[in-house]
């Protein structure tokens, strides 16, 4: 089929016709039927891209791009997004939970317990009931990759905490 | 209450130096803005910069924007005159706008016509954007998703209203076939 005729159907699909020339079609659709399957598809097409939404940027453009406008002319003053503030707050409140809890458990149960040793960590983890796991917690090597794994997270969030500093300083 | 402003009344809260009226016009037009730069350099990082430019520029200009055309279409001038260059500059080997892309895609086969109404999905469709050129994606882009007037896209892309509807017309076969192609080699796959 020639791409003038298919034009015609998309026009006669998106309302592009008048009255005498949308006949035409209707007509010339209805005696061939090459035409009609073409018409049923350019339809199915254009419901497709009409339902088809479009592509969105990533989830900070907005601040990303009234931050570039500030810090280029000072017009606008930004904050950092409340929405944002709410977020890291509740992952740095749960990240020091998490650190006092811990820190009462090993006081609780006191450091000086030295019957668990490496082997036993692993054996003891393979066949642990919760109240095994408690006691576990007593063990220094559990209690120092805890630690170390909470000196880890407290660095990565000290990282991003004065990079988001420094960024508010610079745009301000 | 914000979003119920015009885009007038946005551009005066924030050359009044509101921020909101700048983040409501950015939260308005983004996702059209990112889209024409997306059906340009087919890259969603470059895309995203373009835009971020592109809202830049238009800021920056914003005490000149004249109320004779729609925010929009000036915005969306911009994005694309941008996104344009940008490829120019960067690319320049795919800025081959009249390609021979008709005679190099499959001839129309009444019999697949079936297949094509029952198999049509979004993923196909955004796939077919991807592999047109970038003015026919634009084209379409703005005609159908954006449902911008044949005017309007000639303001933006900067043409005659006339050409706008030929750049349409070689546009729409070119996606049809293009979706029936990949839908082909959907179903061979299969």
């Amino acid at each position: 089929m020639k791409q003038q005729d298919e034009n015609r159907i998309w026009d006669y699909v998106d309302g592009f016709l008048t009255e005498a020339q949308k006949a035409e079609v209707e007509y010339w659709v209805s005696t061939n039927t090459e035409a009609r399957q073409l018409l049923a598809e350019v339809r199915a097409l254009k419901i497709r891209l009409d339902e088809l939404l479009p592509e969105k940027p990533s989830a900070g453009f907005t601040m990303n791009v009234l931050g570039a406008f500030a810090a280029e002319t000072g017009k606008i003053e930004i904050n950092t997004q409340q929405a944002d503030n709410w977020i890291i707050k509740s992952i740095v409140g749960a990240f020091m939970a998490i650190i006092l809890v811990l820190i009462g458990l090993v006081v609780f149960l006191g450091s000086g317990n030295q019957m668990h040793q490496v082997q036993q960590v692993s054996n003891g983890l393979a066949s642990a009931g919760s109240g095994d796991i408690i006691h576990l917690m007593g063990n220094k090597f559990v209690t120092r990759s805890f630690l170390i794994a909470e000196v880890l997270m407290l660095l990565f969030f000290a990282e991003k905490l004065i990079k988001r500093f420094t960024l508010k300083k610079g745009i301000a | 209450m914000i979003k119920q402003l015009s885009d007038i009344e946005l551009i005066e809260k924030a050359l009044r130096g509101e921020k909101s009226g700048y983040a409501a016009l950015v939260n308005r037009h983004k996702a059209y803005a990112f889209s024409i730069a997306l059906r340009i350099v087919k890259n969603r990082e470059e895309a995203e910069e373009i835009t971020q430019d592109s809202f830049l520029k238009a800021f920056r200009a914003l005490d000149q924007f004249r109320q004779e055309a729609k925010f929009s279409t000036w915005l969306y001038r911009i994005v694309y005159t941008t996104a344009l260059n940008y490829l120019r500059r960067y690319s320049p080997e795919t800025i081959e706008l009249d390609s021979q892309l008709s005679d190099q895609l499959p001839s129309y086969q009444p019999d697949s016509a079936d297949l094509l109404d029952q198999k049509i999905k979004k993923k196909y469709l955004a796939l077919a954007f991807s592999k047109l050129k970038a003015e026919d994606a634009v084209v379409l882009q703005l005609f159908y998703i954006d449902e911008k007037s044949l005017d309007e896209i000639a303001a933006i892309m900067g043409l005659e209203t006339n050409t706008v509807k030929i750049r349409l017309h070689r546009a729409r076969p070119r996606l049809r076939l293009c979706l029936e192609s990949i839908m082909n080699n959907e179903s061979i796959a299969v």
